[in-house]
């Protein structure tokens, strides 16, 4: 399962960490760490397992750490409308 | 807040955060005060555009503005606006929105485009029409802003304050509030870009522009930028603009050109043109005269407009050291 960014989402990675520009408010947000790195691998559309290992791997927790955390993070940028 | 730290970020890393594209020197209206000099060129293709986006992306720009001449008169500007949206950029089109009908609006949101920056210089046809040098222009101008409101399509109204229109300030305030729209006035009227004032003829007299100068006054704070940071401007730091020739350029205002982007790529131009080189390096001890001007705190002085004011990037710009007094005196 994948998940995509919303059309009309700015982003750009700066000093390793992404700003977004959401397109309803012309309002800007940085994300953290995580959140740049998870939200990098959206943009290359990658699966939901691999960001899972990816996650897992980088931060080294475990499979079932990583796939709460990436839901919650999905889950917030589903309600700020960044992705779907 | 946040874009004081993005600001700063990619001012020390020279990050081009902000840019501007030129697509066209070509207009429909022929405004009096307009700076472009038109060149017998050729015009990036779409494909051209397209590869600069991508070298835009890939350098860090987020916040881009297109702009002209007038932008529409592109057959391929939707094209390339959406491109533009499908590259994570925040998408500015500056348009004179008299070709927009509504249509073109709808489309335009639907594209994803952020905001639209369009110049209203008066509320009076006559007035309008009058700067534009293009009966009926108003006409358009207005209807297209009306469907632009309906479409809830974000709107900056810019309006340069000349001799002609300097009395509405007020009720162009009126109309922007009472249409959501966002307004930025500005007082100063740039030169040509090969530094001819023959454009200038309608800027303020020194009456009109203490008025409107002191009407903001109250708001104004002290610039402490010059001796703080000791950087002179962002152009060239974490601003960049590409001419509709392919040419990479500090600002639009200073027009030294950092080389072609059909002859190389922006990451080589970016970091090694010798012209961007030069502009970073510059620190407040080389202005010659403003470096111990006792108004400094009060100067929002602009390389570009000292350029094109006095032919001198390291020297005074005669509008800045204007202001400046009159900032000073507001101040005692």
């Amino acid at each position: 399962m994948g998940y995509n960014i919303e059309r009309g989402v700015a982003a750009r990675q700066v000093n390793g960490k992404y700003y977004i520009v959401l397109p309803q408010e012309m309002k800007l947000i940085k994300l953290n760490s995580a959140g740049s790195f998870i939200f990098g691998l959206l943009c290359r559309h990658a699966p939901e397992k691999t960001i899972e290992k990816k996650l897992g791997a980088k931060y080294g927790i475990s499979a079932e750490r990583a796939g709460k955390d990436l839901a919650d993070f999905i889950k917030d940028l589903k309600k700020a409308k960044i992705a779907r | 807040m946040l874009e004081k730290e993005l600001a700063e970020i990619s001012e020390e890393k020279l990050i081009p955060a902000w840019a501007m594209l030129e697509l066209t020197h070509r207009c429909n209206l022929k405004c009096s005060h307009c700076y472009i000099v038109k060149q017998k060129k050729r015009e990036l293709s779409t494909k051209e555009v397209k590869n600069i986006l991508d070298q835009l992306a890939e350098a860090g720009n987020l916040f881009l503005a297109f702009t002209g001449g007038e932008v529409f008169l592109r057959k391929d500007i939707f094209e390339i606006l959406g491109y533009a949206v499908e590259k994570r950029f925040v998408v500015t089109v500056l348009t004179n929105a008299t070709l927009l009908n509504s249509s073109a609006i709808k489309k335009l949101k639907a594209l994803g485009v952020h905001e639209l920056s369009t110049s209203l210089y008066s509320l009076k046809a006559g007035v309008f029409d009058k700067i534009t040098g293009v009966a009926g222009s108003f006409a358009k101008a207005l209807k297209a802003l009306q469907e632009l409101k309906k479409t809830g399509l974000s709107v900056r109204i810019k309006c340069p304050l000349m001799t002609a229109n300097c009395s509405e300030k007020k009720a162009l305030t009126a109309f922007a509030k009472k249409n959501g729209f966002k307004l930025l006035f500005d007082p100063v009227l740039a030169p040509k870009n090969d530094g001819s004032a023959e454009n200038t003829g309608q800027k303020l007299g020194p009456e009109q522009l203490a008025k409107v100068v002191k009407q903001h006054c109250g708001g104004w704070k002290y610039s402490k930028k010059y001796p703080e940071k000791n950087v002179i401007c962002s152009a060239g730091r974490n601003f960049t603009a590409v001419s509709p020739y392919g040419e990479v350029l500090p600002c639009l205002q200073i027009p030294y050109s950092a080389g072609n982007l059909r002859k190389k790529s922006f990451k080589e131009l970016w970091k090694n043109s010798p012209v961007l080189k030069k502009l970073r390096g510059l620190k407040l001890k080389d202005l010659k005269e403003c470096a111990a001007c006792e108004k400094i705190r009060y100067c929002n002085r602009c390389p570009g407009m000292a350029l094109l004011e006095n032919g001198d990037l390291y020297g005074k710009s005669k509008s800045a050291c204007e202001i400046a007094s009159i900032r000073s005196r507001c101040h005692g």
